[in-house]
């Protein structure tokens, strides 16, 4: 046993009571926590229009890693959507394309997840608005 | 475990008190010196309770398992433990030659509740940190088992210590260089993955100490508040 030096460990440990109702969910929004303390849910972090595009560069980076690694088929579709998400999120909130995929997969996957019911709404606008932006370049 | 430390005469019985007995004795020894004992009569009252009651099976007799939890029983029988042997102080104590249970002063100095809790707030917090700590030890365990010791490099290194021992959580590109990963990404992903199998052993554990399963997550809710509450 090890004498404990830390901060209150109740509260340190209150992550793992987000685990029970949706572990899909808990892991995406332990990820954006890690990225950003200050908005410890992946929809806080990805919907916040004043993140920067270096965070939404980090949080794709890892929802693009949990989409393959992800332990379930839930996490691993979650994250594919949340690896969108980022994108749709730097090109809205910052004109930034950060990602190398062509004009018509992208558009594909954002209306997937424009589309995706289970998904929150701010996301989804996201995706919608990101559609239009991707539409406006090309006619420009 | 709870269930099966109730079934007296089987021997899986026998044992999962012991484990009881070993993982728990500090939340005993931490009421007793909260409550103005010595480290000697705290040491002494601790193994006399865990000998006597714990391991003597007479802290399940007559105990009705749906009637409060575990830890809420452990409490009471430990108090009324006091009231006998405060009663019973004159006469001669058993003996406990061969004792299961042998606490050292290293070990005792480690149980040292924080002073100015109450007896029962530190067996609580005493209680919880236990859990807590076993657990961690049991998700290492498996991890190296399963060939996942980077994955509990990266979690020990950005969650463990940082809560543990207050130490700044390691950088990413550190870990990424010393395990040889491919990004800070992967190595994210690793320290998420023994976080759910954390949460999933303290689960598991806290199920032990409830009879019924939909009690768990109230009985955890409650652990984290114990180690939350000031002294």
């Amino acid at each position: 046993m090890t004498k404990l030096a830390g901060p209150p460990l109740g509260n340190a440990f209150r992550w793992a009571l987000e685990a029970s109702t949706d572990p899909a969910r808990a892991m995406a929004d332990w990820l954006a926590g890690d990225i950003d303390p200050a908005r410890p849910t992946a929809l806080a972090l990805l919907a916040d229009p004043s993140t920067s595009v270096a965070t939404l560069r980090q949080a794709k980076s890892v929802y693009k890693t949990m989409r393959i690694v992800g332990e379930t088929v839930a996490a691993r579709r979650l994250a594919a959507r949340l690896y969108l998400a980022a994108i749709a999120a730097a090109l809205v909130r910052h004109g930034e394309r950060i990602s190398c995929q062509s004009d018509a997969a992208l558009q594909r996957a954002l209306t997937s997840l424009l589309d995706d019911t289970e998904m929150p709404d701010p996301l989804r606008d996201l995706a919608g608005t990101a559609l239009c932006v991707l539409r406006e370049r090309k006619s420009a | 475990m709870i269930f099966e430390a109730s079934r007296p005469g089987r021997q899986s019985a026998a044992e999962a008190l012991d484990q009881l007995a070993r993982r728990y004795w500090s939340a005993v020894y931490a009421y007793l010196r909260s409550s103005g004992r010595d480290v000697d009569e705290a040491a002494d009252l601790t193994q006399g309770f865990v000998c006597d009651v714990m391991l003597g099976r007479r802290l399940f007799a007559g105990a009705d398992p749906k009637r409060g939890r575990f830890r809420s029983l452990l409490l009471r029988a430990l108090k009324t433990y006091i009231k006998e042997r405060h009663r019973a102080r004159m006469r001669k104590r058993l003996s406990h030659q061969g004792l299961p249970l042998r606490l050292d002063p290293a070990q005792l100095e480690q149980a040292e509740a924080d002073p100015g809790r109450t007896p029962e707030a530190a067996f609580y917090a005493r209680w919880s940190a236990t859990l807590v700590r076993h657990v961690l030890d049991e998700v290492r365990s498996a991890c190296l088992e399963d060939g996942l010791e980077a994955h509990w490099t990266v979690f020990e290194a950005r969650v463990a210590r940082p809560l543990l021992c207050g130490e700044r959580p390691q950088p990413y590109a550190a870990l990424v260089r010393d395990l040889d990963l491919s990004d800070a990404a992967q190595a994210s992903n690793m320290m998420i993955t023994v976080k759910r199998r954390f949460a999933r052993a303290l689960y598991a554990e806290v199920g032990r100490t409830v009879t019924d399963p939909a009690d768990v997550e109230e009985e955890l809710g409650e652990l984290l508040r114990d180690l939350e509450r000031p002294s």
